[in-house]
This record gives structure tokens, C-alpha cells and sequence, in this order.
């Protein structure tokens, strides 16, 4: 089956993250594959390059990158709930005025709508809340 | 068929009361993250509906220290369980 999950939860404020991240790696032993990973309110905070965890804790922005790599799957950030939390990609961050930015590749900054059209095309999803 | 996907202790929440009057007779609910605590709430757990099936991760009883000490009516399952649970059931709800 093809799954979409939400993440709702802030890098290492909560469990969601890892919960969502141990959820996700069994999928593919169990003969399903994550198909989008949609990042909303503050689990936009995921998507930030500039997340430097001390050297023995687990790098959530590294981890969800790593899972794109090996199941293929987007990694979709809200564009507004992450604009006013201050995580941006470069061309949003020019488009304001800005001149930095912490979001790129891997992650793609899109509206609600595409959360929307993933779940329809997925067989299931399930939220990953703080 | 619905999945009820809870992570809040009844200990410290309104919500798990809350998740198990949504539920109805076939739904199954799995107790997640500080959600495994409500598998010690004597309170909450004999007011589980008898038709509804009471899961708890196995995984986050055991970071918890909590393993050997759930409720008669929990079941225990590992993270792969929790998936299939999840394929089984044709939607579910995060309560939290």
C-alpha cells in the first residue's frame, strides 16, 4: 500500500518526528512504500537545514533525507506554515527581501492542496501529532 | 473500520476519555508514545468498550520501563504490528 504521513511535531520537542520516522522505515519490509511525507504547523521546523544535533543524537533532517533516497517519497513542507516560522527556500527568501535562506533540496515548499491530492492517491495516511 | 491512534496518558488528559467515546463496535485503537501509559489507568482501561480492540507499542512500553505491567485487556504490539494495523483498517484518527 502507499502511505501518506503528516508531521505535526517539532524536531526533538516531541516523539512525532521519530514515531513518524520508525513508522515509515517498517514500511518496506512489511511490502508497503511511503509515498509523501507532508510537514505542517510546526513540524515545518523538520525541514530545516540549519538543524546541527550534538554528534550522538539522531539528525532528524539528515534521517528524512536518507528516506527519500531509499523509498523515493516526497518530503512536501507547508509553504505558509513554514514562511512564518522563518523556513524558507531561496526563492522565497529573495521574493521577501531576505538574503538567507534553510530550505532546499530534499524538501519542496508546497500549499495544502498537494497534502490533499497525496492522500487521495495514497491508500492510507496517518498523522504524526505532538 | 477505524484506527484510533492515541498518544496522551490518561494520567494527565482529558483525550484518551475522549478517543474511546468516539469510538464504535469493530474499531481497534492503539496506544502510542506517553500514550502506552493509559495501559496501567485502571480507571480508563475498565471503561474500554469490550468491542473495540486495545493495542499498545511494544516499543515505547519498553523505553518507558513498562513492559511487563499492562492491563489484562491491552494487547502488546511491535512497530510492524502497528503498520499492519494500519493497512487493516481503512482509515484512521490520531487523537492528541
Amino acid at each position: 500500500m502507499k502511505y501518506t504521513l503528516i508531521v505535526y511535531g517539532a524536531p526533538y520537542s516531541s516523539q512525532a518526528a521519530h514515531s513518524a520516522l520508525r513508522f515509515a522505515r517498517a514500511l518496506p519490509g512489511l511490502g508497503h512504500t511511503v509515498a509523501t511525507v507532508f510537514f505542517y504547523h510546526d513540524g515545518v521546523y523538520n525541514a530545516s537545514t540549519l538543524i546541527t544535533p550534538p554528534q550522538d543524537e539522531p539528525h532528524l533532517n539528515q534521517a528524512w533525507a536518507e528516506l527519500k533516497t531509499t523509498q523515493g517519497c516526497e518530503l512536501l513542507v507547508c509553504v505558509a506554515a513554514a514562511l512564518k516560522r522563518g523556513v524558507m527556500n531561496d526563492a522565497e527568501a529573495r521574493r521577501h527581501g531576505g538574503e538567507v535562506h534553510n530550505l532546499g533540496e530534499p524538501f519542496e515548499l508546497t500549499g495544502v492542496g498537494q497534502l490533499l491530492a497525496s492522500a487521495q492517491s495514497s491508500d492510507r495516511t496517518v498523522t504524526f501529532a505532538p | 473500520m477505524t484506527l484510533h491512534i492515541l498518544n496522551r496518558s490518561a494520567f494527565s488528559s482529558a483525550t484518551p476519555d475522549d478517543a474511546l467515546r468516539a469510538t464504535v463496535p469493530g474499531d481497534a485503537l492503539v496506544l502510542v508514545e506517553d500514550g502506552v501509559y493509559c495501559a496501567l489507568d485502571a480507571r480508563w482501561c475498565a471503561s474500554l468498550p469490550l468491542d473495540v480492540a486495545v493495542y499498545a507499542l511494544s516499543e515505547d512500553l519498553e523505553a518507558r520501563g513498562l513492559g511487563a505491567r499492562t492491563d489484562a485487556r491491552v494487547q502488546t504490539v511491535t512497530v510492524d504490528g502497528f503498520v499492519e494495523l494500519t493497512a487493516t483498517h481503512s482509515q484512521s484518527i490520531s487523537w492528541f
